[in-house]
């Protein structure tokens, strides 16, 4: 009785090295590469991955890829998108038909590549934080052909009448704090800056509407508030500063050219042909608080990222349709705040 | 798959080589050992009731290994959180984060209450003579961090008349010496110790484009002193001095892909401890501990556009009274009292002060049953009450139950609370307009229990056979509350608050096994161990950097003269995203070694080892983005004069 109650003692604690043993094979994941004629694509920051909503199916896939370290942007152009990985100083380049890495630009050791804008289907620019500089870069190599130094803390960028404007964030590192915020204009046909312009704190994105640029200047997180600046291409001279009186994180611009910022509070818009405030700070479209990344399909429906920055869980997708209501919520993954929708 | 058939068909090759071939005593965990951590009083490994390992002397000794961090990284005892050479390296117990984790030096605390958690890397190994490792929650015996368990590292002592010189060589510039001397007399003894490391550390890795670059600035330099005197005149009391110092300073050479090629880290500990242990009576002694430990750190990196240059600087006053009552007898009870006084001048936080006041008492009850299945019993209760002067600690009780069923079977079982304090960076990170401390921050609770059955068989063959079976295993599960963790707050302001909720369990399973041959009881001794580890957070998900399998074993063949170790340690997949969307790879490194010694003149041994570390050149990682050197050789020299007490 003693001999089998110790040979079962012994048996079931080898049994449970050998079980260990066996359980170390690892799974392998697999993606699901399903993407829709119009689909809009997340980046997860904190969970490094890709997410993809099939718009016309309603149908999210989470995590359909992974991306690099703290990535920062999400541009679609042509049958690609390009995912900018600051902490892996490279720009992913994503088949949208089968959602996976086609290609990598690599920006360089220690540049910290921040936003991507394309002049055309043979050249892009992408700003570096880390060298305050944007490199130009051959589409058709995926290399590098030129570093053009800018302002200090290079981060949005947006390509205008074939000239690109980079937003200089002037962030001082060592005093915790900000400098003057401007924005360099760049001349494609040289790689040239030909001007320098004067805009609010922390110039941070940057986006086209025809021949205009549009600024987004978040402001100092304290007492400082963010501001929207319009720049005309063609005079590359500011044409209206908007002051938004809250501290904005994203924005994009609906059909009828209407600017919508994400902010704490809600979604604030501004009519960017007008300058005037559409619902301001005080009266934010409550039901997208919290939001950062957005995007807008041609229809008028806007997506918006929000992510659970408290590790929760609840990371959302948030669809508002042209009449500014929230007519669709999808659970996104783990830092879901940039998006770009191809329709 | 094919990472567990390496594993098997390694292990299988181990035990036929132990057929075909079938140390004085084991060079590794010495299960049968003392051990003082458990209780804060020598009891034997076998009668306490948490689990605990032990690495001894001998071992430490013929390691090549130039800090705790990378000797206890060789085992599978500890997970090593291991940023490369020169780097950070710190512990992970039963899932536990490096800040739950408390490392004491002969009982004091080193954990560095600004941060957290305590650097392995600077803690050389020429003084050290055993570290213990207890696993599962120990706030009842030390208070605060020691949520995942604790490592206790004990320095030398002049227990003999000796002298030791050795001196390493080895892969990428390593360059080590050292020598140790004590001198034991009938009344003062005393023990002296002083080891200097270097290596460049410019090992060949692979970045994320596939090319091979060779790592730079991960250098580094160390030295360390140490001198400690015994005096035993005093009837029934015993009056130790110590004295130790360490200064390091190594290149940092950041994470791949963002170089920092003139950052460098400058480490500077000063230690002082005085102890006075008097036994008046025979069932009772007490004992009087004073210390004071000033530690500097200074880190500088030039590299634009983050440039920093940061200086930290401790100066930590304790002193504590441990009584121990009702000595040799089964009820004793050891109790004691501590102030601890802790100055904190920082570039980061600027100048903080705090301070804690202690008592606790743990309690053995140790009754003999002697029926046919079920000899002893022994429990052991115990609690303490910590007064911090910035955050409310309170109590924390504990339960240990120890049951020898016989000869061979034994019990154990325990159960208890436990707390990490909030780091002073949690409290007190000054407040800018991206980030803040939070001075109302909770300490991090757990509970804690833990059970698990040990097998140990003893023989005596006659000429080859196995001499000793050990085997044992323990479920663990640990629920942490309020956990701290920092999340960026309105307006995007990253503050910490106690919102995470951690969930820990397992099994440990461990054995060891000694073959006797040419009369040498261990003349093979094997040891294996595996954890299987579910860690979870408010996810659901896997914790960051902890293998949910890891297995480590070691082979040690031959005998004093002549000896041969293989040992080898397995990682199965690490997440490290929260969401477990990105890991690193499963690996195995296996480690080779061979040594032997020869006795000159009956009074001096010199010896000769060879260690090829990481043999399969296997390129691997432990932080992501921070490699780690691949095949390394290194040739130890030593000599050992040993005389006889005077």
């Amino acid at each position: 009785m003693r001999s089998i109650f110790k040979f079962t003692v012994v048996g079931l604690i080898l049994a449970t090295l050998l079980l260990g043993l066996i359980g170390c094979g690892e799974e392998e994941s697999s993606n699901n590469n399903i993407t829709g004629s119009k689909s809009a694509y997340i980046i997860n920051g904190t969970a490094q991955t890709l997410s993809v909503l099939d718009i016309t199916k309603g149908e999210m896939k989470n995590d359909v890829m992974a991306v690099g370290k703290w990535p920062a942007d999400i541009k679609i152009f042509g049958d690609k998108a390009y995912v900018v990985n600051t902490g892996d100083n490279n720009v992913q380049i994503v088949d949208l038909v089968t959602v996976k890495q086609s290609g990598l630009i690599n920006t360089g050791d220690n540049t910290g590549p921040e936003r991507i804008a394309f002049l055309d289907d043979k050249k892009a620019y992408i700003t570096c934080l880390n060298t305050n500089s944007t490199k130009a870069v051959d589409l058709s190599s995926g290399k590098v052909t030129k570093d053009i130094p800018v302002g200090v803390g290079p981060m949005g960028i947006a390509v205008a009448n074939k000239k690109a404007y980079v937003c200089n964030s002037a962030y001082d590192f060592i005093n915790n704090s900000y400098g003057k915020g401007t924005v360099s204009v760049i001349d494609s046909s040289k790689d040239e800056v030909i001007k320098t312009l004067d805009v609010g704190t922390n110039p941070l994105e940057a986006l086209t509407v025809g021949s205009k640029v549009l600024i987004l200047c978040v402001g100092n997180y304290a007492d400082v508030m963010g501001k929207l600046y319009i720049i005309d291409s063609s005079s590359d001279a500011v044409s209206k500063a908007i002051d938004l009186g809250t501290t904005p994180s994203g924005f994009a611009v609906s059909p009828k050219n209407v600017a919508y910022i994400t902010t704490f509070g809600g979604l604030i818009a501004v009519d960017i042909n007008s300058g005037v405030m559409i619902h301001d700070a005080s009266s934010p479209l409550k039901d997208f608080a919290g939001g950062s990344g957005i995007a807008f399909s041609s229809d008028g429906n806007a997506y918006i990222c929000v992510a659970d920055w408290q590790g929760g869980g609840n990371d959302k997708l948030l669809v508002m349709d042209a009449s500014e209501k929230l007519v669709a919520t999808y659970k996104a993954s783990g830092g879901a705040s940039i998006v770009a929708v191809k329709d | 798959m094919k990472k567990l058939m390496s594993l098997l068909i390694y292990m299988s090759i181990s035990f036929m080589l132990s057929a075909i071939i079938s140390a004085e005593e084991s060079d590794l965990i010495k299960l049968d050992d003392i051990i003082i951590s458990a209780t804060r009083t020598q009891s034997s490994i076998d009668k306490v009731s948490v689990s605990s390992s032990v690495i001894s002397e001998k071992q430490i000794f013929n390691s090549s290994a130039n800090d705790i961090g990378e000797l206890l990284g060789e085992t599978n005892i500890v997970q090593i959180l291991d940023y490369g050479p020169g780097s950070l390296a710190s512990a992970s117990l039963r899932g536990s984060t490096s800040s739950q984790v408390l490392v004491l030096i002969d009982g004091k605390r080193i954990n560095d209450s600004r941060a957290g958690d305590a650097n392995l890397d600077i803690i050389p190994l020429a003084n050290v003579k055993r570290i213990e490792i207890i696993k599962g929650g120990q706030s009842a015996i030390y208070g605060a961090d020691a949520i995942g368990g604790i490592i206790n590292i004990t320095t030398k002592q002049p227990d003999r008349t000796n002298a030791n010189v050795w001196s390493n060589i080895g892969s990428y510039g390593l360059r080590s010496y050292g020598l140790d001397f004590s001198e034991r007399t009938k009344y003062l003894s005393g023990t002296f110790s002083l080891s200097n490391t270097s290596s460049e550390s410019d090992f060949p890795f692979q970045n994320k484009f596939g090319e091979v670059l060779t790592r730079k600035n991960a250098n580094y330099d160390k030295r360390s002193l140490f001198a400690k005197i015994v005096i035993d005149s005093f009837k029934s009391a015993i009056f130790d001095l110590s004295a130790s110092h360490y200064y390091s300073d190594s290149g940092s050479p950041g994470y791949i892909g963002y170089y920092t090629p003139d950052a460098s880290k400058k480490d500077k500990t000063n230690d002082l401890t005085i102890n006075f242990e008097h036994e008046p009576i025979s069932i009772f002694s007490y004992k009087i501990t004073a210390y004071n430990r000033k530690t500097f750190m200074r880190y500088i990196d030039p590299t634009y556009p983050y440039p920093s240059d940061d200086t930290h600087k401790n100066n930590i006053k304790s002193a504590e009274i441990q009584t121990y009552l009702l000595k040799n007898s089964k009820i004793p009870i050891v109790s004691g009292m501590l102030f601890t006084s802790e100055d904190v001048n920082s570039t980061a936080i600027e100048n903080r002060n705090r301070q804690t006041f202690s008592i606790y008492a743990q309690q053995e009850l140790n009754k003999n049953v002697d029926l046919k299945y079920l000899k002893t019993i022994s429990i052991f209760p115990a609690f303490r009450w910590d007064h911090y002067s910035d955050f409310s600690a309170g109590l924390s009780p504990k339960l240990g139950i120890l049951i020898h069923l016989d000869d061979v079977f034994t019990l154990r079982s325990n159960i208890g609370k436990s707390y990490r304090a909030p780091s002073m960076n949690d409290l007190y990170w000054p407040s800018s307009a991206m980030t803040a401390g939070n001075p109302d921050l909770k300490p991090e609770r757990s509970t804690d229990i833990d059970a698990g059955v040990q097998v140990h068989i003893q023989r005596s063959p006659k000429n080859i056979g196995i001499s000793m079976i050990r085997l044992g295993t323990t479920y663990f599960k640990n629920n942490i509350t309020d956990g701290i963790q920092w999340t960026p707050g309105q307006g995007g302001k990253w503050t910490p608050s106690n919102v995470a909720k951690i969930e820990n369990r397992g099994v440990e399973t461990e054995g060891h096994i000694q073959i006797s041959a040419f009369n040498i009881p261990n003349f093979i001794s094997i040891d294996g161990n595996y954890t299987f580890l579910n860690s979870k957070n408010n996810l659901g998900k896997q914790l960051m950097y902890r293998p949910k399998h890891s297995v480590g074993h070691t082979v040690r063949i031959g005998s004093e003269n002549l000896w041969f170790k293989a040992s080898g340690v397995y990682q199965s997949r690490r997440y490290y995203t929260k969401e477990n969307t990105k890991w690193l790879d499963p690996f195995m490194k296996y480690d080779f070694q061979v040594g032997m010694e020869r006795s000159l003149w009956n009074v001096t041994k010199i010896g000769l080892s060879i260690e090829l570390k990481n043999a399969f050149d296997k390129q691997y990682q432990l932080i992501s983005d921070y490699p780690l050197p691949g095949r390394e050789w290194i040739f130890k020299f030593y000599s050992k004069l040993a005389m006889e007490d005077r």
